[in-house]
């Protein structure tokens, strides 16, 4: 249990914990202005897949990112276009974004490198070579974006002007605009961010393996899903709860040798927690009252 | 012409126009890449069987889906369903004596799919009736949950000794290949998906509970003001629903495999709410775009050489965005062009 206090486990909390944080964010974004986002998950994947891509085509791993950044913003556009414009489901367009997002990286996997399971390596933003596992994580200029992203969030939902737009959007969009609210323009800017939130998930990924290979967002996008749904969608809640699970998964890790649990206990322990929630076991957790009335 | 056949012809032609436009930037021509996916599914006998193969878990899966969704419920847990059933089915259909008999054995296990399906989907009824829980929500948490629960007990005692499947099932629990399809893993499965479609559709037209769940589906707040039980139908409709979805199980446990594997059944339960999302309330819609989907699907496989199958799952995603968007599409054009006499 020792290795519980190591400074090697706490580098596996802060690893594992970093994409879920970021794409939770993006999902309090979205769900918090009302649009239901089960495309985090598809927006990882889209995201990973450009930083990579971005990288080798340009050569700057610093144009990778902003490239992964941007791709997690189309995916999100094109969910905000089918739901706001287009009236779709946003459950369906959701999942048919997954959809595309999983086939169109697999098809680009082959375009780009001829392979149909990864692409070959690329480099990092920052050098890894001669650090621990904790100081090239804190040396890596995306974790600490990352953590920016979820300060950002959780001021700036509450206090700050854009913030409150989003929420009234959420909550009742007739009463926000009849107060000179644009509902339609307020939704699509929170999806773009959830893009860019939930797209520096994926860099964070591609970055951290230094590579893309198929299907890389494993089910992140979901757990963040369930943060948020946990954290009855509240920001500083659903960081917690990412934390949380970053750390029960890292602890698997640490100590599956002694095969205390099995992993896939671990695995499912976010998704159980939820149905907990949803029960009203844990406590109450209210959603946006316009969430998926758009 | 009516407004959803507009609908769907809408939506077709720009997935068409999608399709060849990614084609043509591969560098291929998307005639022949058409023409060589036709070859490989309805061009030979055993591409045939394949293609109903593929067609009876999805429609199967969309039965599921579609029954749901009458009432207004968006089954997104039928992938998990069939998971679990299909566990259940391969683990105690291991354990039946070598010669038993199929008339014994396969209600048996049809019986154990359903009631598997049925137990695994209750919680979402649970609590979507008694606590209003978003059914999509607690449906992905299920599925996630019923991947690793089933990961977790093939790793502890079900699976066989050093390998990742149950043991085989005796020849009797085996559902008997269709002969015409030589090679093929059709079987008399797909008499089970079209039983289940078409008789779901008589059950939903005549009888009390089908004629209530269309009722939920049309209104909630107006079905309970007329007395309908709300919170029991829901909860039976996702029951039924998960029970149905226990039967697709059937088709690769015992009519393909013969034991059951983790991931064995591919998401074919995202395929079926997919046909099922196509079809609206129809049921020749149904079983038309299980036919669709595993077309596409099998057909991927044939044209894989030439340019990578995952085209396949692109178009299935264009075509589900497109379905989605096609009525609001269609009622601006319609605008547009002011055609009041079809607005009604």
């Amino acid at each position: 249990m020792s290795r519980l206090f190591s400074l090697a486990f706490l580098a596996q909390v802060v690893r594992i914990a970093l994409p879920y944080l970021a794409a939770s964010m993006g999902g309090i974004w979205s769900e918090r202005a009302g649009v239901p986002n089960v495309a985090l998950e598809g927006t990882i994947l889209v995201s990973a897949l450009g930083a990579v891509a971005g990288t080798t085509l340009t050569g700057s791993p610093w144009l990778g990112l902003l490239i992964a950044l941007a791709a997690g913003v189309l995916l999100q556009i094109i969910h905000a276009l089918t739901v706001l414009v287009g009236r779709a489901n946003a459950i369906v367009s959701g999942l048919a974004l997954n959809l595309l997002a999983s086939g169109g990286t697999r098809f680009l996997l082959r375009a780009l490198y001829d392979s149909s399971s990864n692409s070959p390596a690329i480099p990092g933003l920052t050098s890894k070579a001669g650090h621990s596992l904790l100081v090239a994580t804190l040396l890596d200029p995306t974790t600490w974006m990352v953590v920016l992203v979820v300060v950002g969030t959780v001021v700036g939902l509450d206090r700050t002007r854009l913030g409150l737009r989003v929420r009234a959007v959420g909550e009742h969009p007739e009463a926000a605009e009849s107060v000179g609210v644009n509902v339609l323009r307020t939704r699509l800017f929170a999806l773009a961010l959830a893009g860019a939130t939930a797209g520096l998930a994926g860099a964070w990924l591609a970055f951290d393996q230094r590579q893309f290979s198929s299907g890389m967002s494993g089910g992140r996008g979901f757990i963040a899903l369930a943060t948020v749904v946990i954290a009855g969608w509240r920001p500083l809640q659903a960081a917690l709860f990412a934390v949380l699970f970053g750390a029960a998964e890292a602890a698997q890790i640490v100590l599956q040798d002694q095969k205390l649990v099995a992993h896939q206990v671990v695995q499912a322990l976010p998704y159980i927690l939820t149905l907990l929630v949803l029960a009203g076991w844990v406590r109450r957790s209210r959603p946006p009252a316009a969430l998926g009335r758009t | 012409m009516n407004a959803r056949v507009r609908t769907l012809l809408l939506a077709t032609l720009l997935s068409a126009i999608a399709f060849e436009l990614a084609v043509l930037a591969w560098g291929e021509s998307p005639g022949s890449i058409l023409a060589q996916l036709f070859a490989g599914t309805w061009g030979t006998r055993y591409g045939t069987g394949q293609v109903l193969f593929k067609a009876t878990s999805i429609a199967i899966a969309g039965a599921a889906a579609q029954i749901a969704l009458r009432a207004g419920l968006f089954q997104i847990g039928v992938d998990g369903a069939i998971a679990v059933s299909a566990l259940a089915v391969g683990a105690i259909g291991a354990t039946l004596p070598a010669g038993i008999s199929p008339f014994v054995a396969w209600p048996l296990l049809a019986g154990v799919g359903a009631a598997a399906g049925a137990v695994w989907t209750l919680p979402i009824g649970v609590l979507r009736a008694r606590f209003s829980a978003h059914e999509v929500i607690s449906g992905i948490m299920m599925n996630k949950i019923a991947a690793a629960t089933v990961g977790y007990l093939l790793s502890r005692g079900l699976a066989e000794k050093a390998s990742v499947h149950t043991s085989p099932l005796p020849l009797g629990a085996r559902l008997v290949r269709l002969g015409v399809f030589p090679g093929s893993a059709a079987n008399v499965a797909v008499v089970v998906a079209i039983a289940i479609v078409l008789g779901w559709a008589w059950f939903a037209r005549r009888t009390v509970f089908g004629r209530e769940v269309e009722a939920i589906g049309a209104s909630e707040s107006a079905a309970r003001a007329t007395g309908i039980g709300l919170a029991r139908r829901q909860m039976q409709v996702l029951a039924l629903s998960g029970a149905v979805a226990g039967l697709a199980a059937l088709n690769d446990v015992m009519g393909y495999k013969g034991y059951a594997e983790e991931g064995l059944s591919g998401g074919v339960g995202f395929t079926g709410l997919a046909a099922a999302l196509l079809a609206g309330r129809s049921t020749a819609g149904l079983l038309f775009s299980a036919l669709f989907f595993a077309t596409l699907s099998q057909g991927g496989l044939s044209i894989n050489a030439r340019i990578p199958m995952e085209i396949v799952d692109v178009v299935v995603a264009l075509v589900i965005l497109f379905v989605a968007v096609a009525p609001e599409l269609d009622a601006r054009l319609g605008s547009a062009d002011e055609r009041p006499e079809e607005r009604a």
